[in-house]
């Protein structure tokens, strides 16, 4: 689903309601123009009023552009609507469904009204123009005629009898005209009679003019009117042409005033005089007939225009029909949108919402239930806020906290890694779940080969029964803490150690496993025996060596002063015994000796020393000592490094004395130095082709009094190294290849500082 | 469905609009040269001594419909435009023009004419007969200008045309739209002819 970003278009809303401003405000003088420009491109233009033919137009063209607009609007709204359909925008398929619903209901009442009141007007205007009603005002206006044409001719009558009397009996000798004859034959008559075919006819007005028209007498007998209009000159002229009487008609305040000129001639046939006869129609005769005409000619003007007028009829109905369609899908867009809007607009802000945008706020337009909604989701988006903002709060103190139990975690960690002791941690279930580095060095073992396996599986049977009791032992306990010193074989090696186990439990005191605790005692049990076999060999030395000069001086003076003394055979035996005493007192002189040098073993005098200098020497010694055996001496560049000279000397000629009691004659020793710079340590490696060390005797080579020689001491390699462990060294002991032994030591590289910066 | 529903209507509007259109944008009836159709007769230039004069007869200018609508009631306006113009090249140089009005009406009920002239100083003449209200109305005579603008020895133009209209029917119903949907009146072409002075 299609979901457009904004929801709150304010600014948007308001630029197009101000381009629609513009547009109206363009279409208003377009629409005047339009008008004006039509009105003076339409053919035919009589005396119309400008105003009405303007305001025709006018409507016409808003029209026209409402329909143009409406086009617009519609193909525009109809193209969204796909477009929007297509894409499956929210509230889309609603506003179509509504805009069909409205715009059908729109247009069915619409056109069905269209038609209906045009066929109506038909109808109507076929009932005006009906034979019987043409027939009946011709008819009306026949009798109208008629009626006036009689009152003509009878005016026309007596006023051709009122010439005749005049020019008879009113004309003086000298061809003027009498007028006191005129006022006398007419003046006081009224009504004059006739004289004609109609009857007797009212004369109600008598005028006599001069050819020019010019006023000669004058006299009246319309009520209300004192003196009677002039007539049109023209009027005139036409009686004096004519032969007979002219007639024209005069509009006056009680009616139409009936005229007849006639002009009085003298004998010689000279226009004297024109006398005029007037009758009056009275006012309600006169509008009646003025109401047949006109209602006549008002129907004639009818059925000359009437396909005009139908054309008319139906351009209005149409206009009118256009402007309801208009307003009517206007309306029912704008209604729809009324509805869909709020709708899309929520649905938009539902997705807003899901996708975690919390940060805006409908606008509630109105006060129907949509804008009850929208205020109701605004609520809610606020409420949402809030607890967001709260859980925001919430999870950060949790992240903070979890940071610090991290920290915690990692700092209890670097410290289990970095502390000396090893730390084995086995839960509930005896699965290993810790192991730290140290434990990982003092066992060798691999902590991620172990992490994660039972207890059981990892130790050998023996070992696991002997935990499991442990951990019997630990339930029983009540301080939950137990010690014991524990041997094990690695690699072949005695390692010593002193583990403390304790029980772990948890808050409720279930147990929830057994964390191990333990240090390597090997080499500072090594490091106390030995120190004890000095204590052993200081002792003996002291307690030994006092009475051995004694002993040997004693037999050497009974061997002086008894010797001579003694027959021959107690001579051989006195000989031998003296002999024997002093040799053996000798041997534990030597013995005594070699027990005091151990225990009286000092400490290392540190001074730069060149190694292959002094190895070299050695090695020399040995080669005149033992011509028999092959010496060899390899040797790096080794640089002046701190060493106790005489004791480093020492531990080398101890190696080379076990090397050459164990290599025959043309058997091979060879001493070789090496320096390691990545490692800054420095070995001496001793290899003979030897018998070689049977492997059970490895570890306990460097103990004292430890010795497979007939006559050895057992300190040799005891002193050894003794000597190595004040060096900070390393001693290991391997077999040669192909045959014989290697042993080695390494020693840390420490530098004085002229040679460090002789080095450098 | 929603498109036809929407359509439909619109093409019938449109279709009403294309007549409305139509309707008035239709000029009134422009009358060639056959025989029974208005046009500029007789036009004869005459001189006094001190103007010119001219003399222009428009023939069969009382077509049905002229009668017709006469008869209802309604004035007709004849008007005559008359130039005179000094030829040249490209185009004539006004030298004067002038329109002369005639209003034709009838009353029904007194069945007769009134023939108006005009349209300065309207003059009336009231006739019972049509023709010879038709003399009156479609035979003119009017001064053109001073004698003293014309050059001797130059040729000049006068040029004469002549339509009719009726009076605004104010009464009908419809009538600004009614006089839009109707065709109705003639105009002639110009009739022109050269002199020399």
């Amino acid at each position: 689903m299609n979901h457009p970003g904004k929801v709150d278009s304010t600014a948007a809303e308001q630029q197009r309601r101000k381009r629609e401003k513009i547009v109206i405000l363009c279409a208003i003088p377009l629409i005047i123009a339009l008008s004006v420009v039509e009105y003076f491109l339409v053919p035919g233009r009589g005396p119309i009023p400008a105003g009405g033919s303007l305001a025709i137009f006018a409507i016409i063209n808003v029209n026209i552009l409402l329909i143009l607009l409406l086009l617009f609007l519609i193909v525009r709204n109809l193209v969204k609507l796909i477009f929007e359909d297509r894409q499956n925008v929210l509230g889309a398929k609603l506003r179509t469904k509504m805009v069909i619903a409205f715009v059908s209901l729109s247009l069915l009442p619409t056109v069905t009204l269209f038609f209906v009141s045009y066929e109506f007007l038909k109808t109507s205007l076929n009932y005006w123009f009906d034979v019987k009603v043409e027939r009946s005002l011709h008819n009306a206006l026949i009798v109208g005629r008629t009626f006036y044409e009689e009152r003509v001719s009878q005016l026309q009558a007596t006023a051709q009898t009122a010439g005749r009397y005049t020019a008879l009996k009113c004309i003086t000798g000298n061809s003027t005209i009498d007028v006191p004859c005129v006022q006398q034959a007419f003046g006081s008559m009224t009504p004059i009679p006739g004289g004609g075919r109609g009857g007797e006819i009212s004369i109600h007005s008598l005028e006599l003019l001069s050819e020019s028209g010019e006023k000669i007498y004058s006299k009246t007998w319309l009520p209300l009117v004192e003196d009677v209009p002039p007539i049109r000159q023209s009027i005139i002229e036409q009686a004096v042409k004519e032969q007979g009487p002219v007639v024209t008609g005069t509009r006056v305040d009680n009616g139409e005033l009936i005229r007849a000129l006639r002009p009085v001639r003298d004998e010689r046939g000279e226009v004297i005089a024109i006398l005029v006869l007037g009758n009056l129609i009275p006012s309600n005769l006169s509008q009646m007939l003025d109401d047949i005409r006109k209602g006549y000619e008002d129907y004639k003007q009818l059925k000359l225009f009437q396909n005009p007028m139908r054309a008319a009829v139906l351009v209005n109905l149409l206009l009118i029909t256009l402007i309801i369609l208009f307003f009517s899908i206007w309306l029912g867009f704008r209604l729809a949108k009324g509805i869909t809007e709020p709708v899309q607009m929520l649905a938009e802000a539902t997705y807003r919402v899901a996708q975690g945008d919390l940060d805006f706020s409908l606008k509630a337009r109105g006060k129907d239930e949509l804008s009850s909604l929208v205020k109701a989701f605004n609520t809610m988006t606020k409420d949402l806020k809030e607890a967001r903002r709260r859980a925001m709060q919430a999870s950060r103190d949790l992240q903070k906290s979890y940071q610090e139990l991290e920290q915690r975690q990692r700092y209890i960690e670097i410290i289990l890694q970095n502390v000396a002791a090893g730390v084995i941690s086995i839960d509930a279930g005896g699965v290993v779940t810790t192991v730290n580095r140290s434990a990982e060095r003092i066992l060798g073992i691999s902590a991620r080969e172990v992490i994660g396996k039972p207890y059981q599986v990892i130790l050998p049977p023996d070992q696991a029964e002997e935990f499991e009791s442990i951990k019997n032992d630990l339930r029983s306990s009540s301080r939950g803490t137990l010690q014991r010193s524990i041997r094990l074989k690695r690699d072949g090696r005695d390692l010593f150690l002193i583990a403390s186990f304790t029980q772990l439990k948890d808050q409720e005191g279930n147990p929830y496993g057994v964390v191990v605790v333990f240090d390597d005692m090997t080499e500072l049990e090594k490091i106390q025996r030995m120190a004890a076999w000095r204590e052993v060999a200081r002792r003996i030395a002291h307690e030994v060596k006092n009475p051995l000069t004694p002993i040997q001086l004693s037999a050497e003076r009974l061997r002086r002063k008894c010797m001579g003394e003694l027959d021959d055979d107690l001579q051989g035996i006195f000989d031998r015994c003296t002999r024997t005493i002093i040799t053996q007192t000798e041997e534990l002189r030597r013995l005594v000796n070699e027990f005091s040098n151990f225990a009286r073993m000092p400490a290392p005098r540190l001074r730069p020393v060149d190694l292959k200098e002094v190895l070299e020497e050695v090695v020399i010694m040995y080669k005149e000592g033992h011509p028999g055996i092959e010496f060899k001496f390899e040797a790096d560049e080794v640089p002046k490094a701190l060493f106790d000279q005489d004791q480093i000397k020492r531990a080398v000629i101890n190696l080379l004395d076990n090397s050459v009691a164990a290599t025959g004659e043309g058997g091979t020793i060879a001493v070789q130095v090496e320096l390691d710079h990545q490692e800054e340590t420095i070995s001496i490696s001793v290899s003979d082709t030897g018998t070689g060390v049977r492997p059970e005797d490895r570890d306990r080579l460097f103990e004292p009094y430890f010795s497979r020689k007939k006559d050895g001491t057992g300190l040799g390699l005891a002193i050894v190294s003794s000597i190595v462990s004040d060096h900070e060294g390393t001693i290991t002991v391997k077999p040669n290849v192909p045959r014989g032994t290697v042993f080695t030591m390494t020693f840390p590289l420490k530098w004085d500082n002229g040679s460090k910066e002789e080095r450098a | 469905m929603a498109k036809d529903s929407i359509w439909s209507p619109l093409l019938c509007i449109f279709l009403g609009l294309a007549i409305v259109s139509a309707e008035a944008a239709a000029p009134s009836t422009l009358y060639g040269d056959t025989d029974s159709t208005p046009r500029i007769g007789r036009i004869a230039v005459s001189a006094d001594l001190k103007h010119l004069y001219v003399d222009v007869t428009l023939e069969n200018g009382l077509t049905p419909q002229v009668v017709e609508t006469l008869q209802s009631g309604l004035s007709v306006i004849f008007v005559y435009e008359i130039s005179l113009e000094s030829p040249r090249i490209i185009k004539g140089k006004e030298l004067t023009s002038k329109k002369i009005e005639r209003v034709l009406s009838y009353d029904s009920l007194k069945n007769e004419y009134l023939v108006a002239y005009g349209p300065a100083k309207p003059v009336y003449i009231t006739l019972k007969d049509l023709d010879k209200a038709g003399e009156e109305v479609f035979h003119i005579r009017t001064r053109l200008l001073s004698l003293a603008r014309l050059r001797p020895g130059q040729v000049y133009k006068v040029r004469v045309r002549a339509w009719a209209e009726k009076e605004q029917q104010s009464l009908l119903p419809f009538g600004g739209m009614v006089k839009m949907f109707t065709r109705w009146g003639y105009k002639t072409k110009w009739k022109e002819i050269t002199f020399s002075y």
